[in-house]
């Protein structure tokens, strides 16, 4: 039995030493299975009933995505690193995985070892360089990455030593390039060159590249080779949502350069909320939708840290949780209207919409007692004594059931429903996702003043976003023109804000 | 020489003989001698507690001797050399194997890139021979003088390892006869994926 805080050493050393063959062979496999599987990368570990086989793997690696190609790995003994070198220039297939099952780093023929290994897309990985792997995994999501590409195409000989350097430097660079520091940011690629084999080192350099450019780095300034070709697609996109933590408004304000709401709702889902309420707090006042519809609540129960307000992605669905309601929002009427057919209210009471509508720019409203309904139109309804005295006509059981309300900085209407509770744009464009926002949870819920306040604070643009002036479209706006992106937008106007 | 007597000039044919016995796709040898890991795996012992081990062991794949396992000894020689002697003396190791470690091995094999003993050839795997062996090393096979080791041997022994005896003479040429780099890599994708992997 192998305990969990035995180093990797000791556990292969226990193994190794049981009196049967097959005992030791599975508790081998079982070891390496751990520690591969402590890499993070999402491989499925399987064993086959070989082992120490010359041309047969002891285990392969399997990834859901079937654009990554199944590595074998093979189990050496680390008695002769000659064999092992021959072994992989001649027996073994490009691509593969060696594991020592003891040290190799330090050894005479370590450099024959490297440069083999090397030349085949191999990776050769001893046991202290497993553990060093392994450790660096659980440091942070920008070691992680580190440790799937290295699982997935690194090549050449990791032991403790390189493994760290590899690591340290490829997620010193992700950090940098999303800084916009060319020192760390060419450190890194530079590794992804040396230690990558091709496929996998393209797919590090894009992330670096993304992370440059996303960081507000200038294409002709990166450095390395820049490929003109990149795009912030969903990949791209769920990578830097679910990957480093990234608090920097800057950052996301330019990701929202070449990113649409419509790429994050494709998304899906994302597990780090965090770095989407940043994008989506970044760029609230650029992302547009076109309905919204609002769910009351009883009020939440919060975690301990968990703020008043936060954007989360779900099911397709954007939604804005509040203390007492959650929003959520779509690029088309459709979903939100199947959303919301099976909750149907009574409307709203007019001296109750009265208090709210100061906001709201309202210039028409629909009165309905269940008998007759009335729709009275004005420049705005809080300013016209005819309000009041039309509501009072329909009596006690007069109530609103439908307003036009205008949107906040965008030169639109939308239609407040109060009794399927949604807020729909009126026009063919949609309008920023902020007005919208103000719109739909004013009308639609019930806040007192400090919740108000604090609303009204979470669905502004970060104050650092409008004096660090990052809103001139960077260069990258020129490698990727708008209108060519599914959902092209217009460009923002840097006088609205 | 035998085993650890051959370090420097053995692992590198032990290594070849793996390779060659790999790429039957026949058989899985798991452990060779120069290999730390490995000498526990291989390792015997004499009478007198004197260690002994083999070259390689591995365990044969499909067919009727499909799991069965094996230990072999190795002689990369380009010439007979003293194979007679040291094969005299492996026959008793077979023995002394079989009867302090029994069911742990199913097969033995020698294997050589020269042969020896020629003019006895088709005798060195019977019964008479594995006999004959295991007096001559009585003292360190059976525990007793070579006059009381006649009436000491067992018979039914030396007539299982006998018949579980492989010798196999390979050349450089050999090499040349194994499955091309494409077909090997096919079988292995084969095996691995019937075995559900």
């Amino acid at each position: 039995m192998t305990q969990v805080d035995q180093s990797i050493e000791s556990a292969l050393s226990d193994a190794l030493g049981r009196h049967s063959w097959a005992d030791t062979v599975s508790g081998v496999k079982q070891i390496v299975t751990r520690y591969l599987e402590g890499l993070h990368s999402g491989a499925r570990v399987r064993h086959t009933d070989f082992f120490n086989h010359s041309f047969a793997p002891d285990l392969t690696m399997t990834w859901p995505d079937a654009s990554q190609a199944e590595r074998r790995v093979f189990l050496r003994f680390p008695d002769h690193p000659e064999f092992i070198a021959d072994s992989v220039t001649n027996d073994i297939p490009q691509g593969s995985m060696v594991v020592g099952l003891g040290e190799l780093e330090s050894r005479d023929a370590a450099p024959l070892l490297a440069d083999s290994s090397r030349d085949r897309d191999t990776l050769v990985v001893d046991p202290p360089g497993l553990d060093a792997l392994n450790e660096s995994a659980t440091k942070g999501s920008g070691e992680t990455i580190v440790t799937s590409a290295v699982a997935r195409g690194a090549r050449g000989l990791f032991g403790r030593a390189k493994a760290g350097e590899v690591t340290r430097r490829i997620a010193t660079g992700l950090q940098g390039a999303a800084r916009g520091e060319a020192g760390p940011t060419s450190q890194a690629a530079d590794t992804t060159k040396s230690d990558f084999a091709p496929r996998q080192a393209n797919s590090l350099e894009y992330l670096l590249q993304t992370y440059w450019v996303a960081g507000g780095g200038r294409a002709d300034k990166y450095p390395g080779e820049f490929r003109p070709s990149v795009k912030i697609g969903a990949n791209e996109l769920a990578l830097l949502l679910e990957t480093l933590d990234i608090d920097d408004w800057v950052f996301w304000r330019n990701l929202g350069n070449d990113v649409t709401l419509e790429r994050v709702f494709a998304l899906g889902t994302t597990s780090h909320s965090a770095n989407l309420s940043r994008l989506i707090r970044a760029n609230v006042d650029r992302f547009t939708a076109k309905a919204a519809w609002i769910r009351l609540s009883d009020g939440r129960i919060h975690e301990p840290g968990e703020p008043d307000y936060d954007w989360r992605l779900e099911n397709d669905l954007l939604r804005l949780v509040g203390p007492t309601f959650e929003a959520h929002f779509a690029e088309r009427r459709k979903r939100i209207n199947k959303l919301s057919a099976d909750h149907k209210g009574d409307g709203i009471a007019p001296e109750v919409l009265l208090e709210r509508a100061p906001q709201l720019g309202i210039t028409e409203v629909r009165f309905d007692d269940g008998r007759s309904q009335l729709v009275f139109s004005t420049d705005d309804i809080t300013a016209d004594d005819r309000t009041t005295s039309m509501a009072k006509s329909f009596g006690d059981a007069g109530r609103i059931v439908r307003a036009t309300a205008t949107v906040p900085s965008a030169d639109t209407h939308a239609t407040v429903d109060f009794e399927s509770l949604t807020a729909v744009a009126m026009t063919n464009s949609n309008p920023p996702l902020y007005g919208l926002a103000r719109t739909a949870v004013q009308a639609l819920v019930p806040l007192n003043q400090e919740q108000r306040a604090a609303f009204e604070e979470f669905v502004q643009l970060p104050g650092e976003i409008a004096e660090d002036g990052v809103l001139v479209p960077t260069l990258f706006d020129e490698i990727v023109p708008e209108a060519a992106l599914p959902g092209g937008r217009p460009a923002a106007d840097p006088d609205a804000y | 020489m035998f085993g650890e007597e051959s370090h420097a000039v053995g692992a590198a044919g032990v290594q070849k003989a793996k390779r060659w016995l790999d790429a039957t796709t026949r058989v899985d040898v798991q452990w060779i001698y120069p290999e730390e890991a490995a000498r526990e795996k291989l390792a015997f012992s004499w009478h007198d507690d004197a260690p002994f081990a083999y070259d390689m062991g591995g365990v044969f794949r499909g067919g009727p001797l499909a799991n069965l396992t094996f230990m072999a000894e190795v002689k990369h020689y380009s010439e007979a050399g003293g194979q007679g002697a040291m094969y005299e003396e492996y026959l008793a190791r077979c023995y002394r194997a079989r009867q302090q470690k029994p069911g742990f091995t199913d097969q033995f094999m020698w294997i050589t890139w020269h042969p020896f003993s020629v003019t006895n050839w088709s005798k060195l795997t019977t019964v008479d021979a594995v006999r004959a062996a295991v007096i001559k090393h009585s003292p360190k096979s059976l525990g007793v003088p070579v006059d009381h080791a006649a009436s000491a041997v067992d018979d039914k022994v030396c007539a299982e390892v006998a018949e579980t005896l492989w010798l196999l003479v390979l050349s450089e040429k050999h090499e040349f006869l194994m499955l091309s780099d494409l077909d090997r890599a096919a079988v292995i994708t084969a095996q691995i994926t019937r075995a559900g992997v």
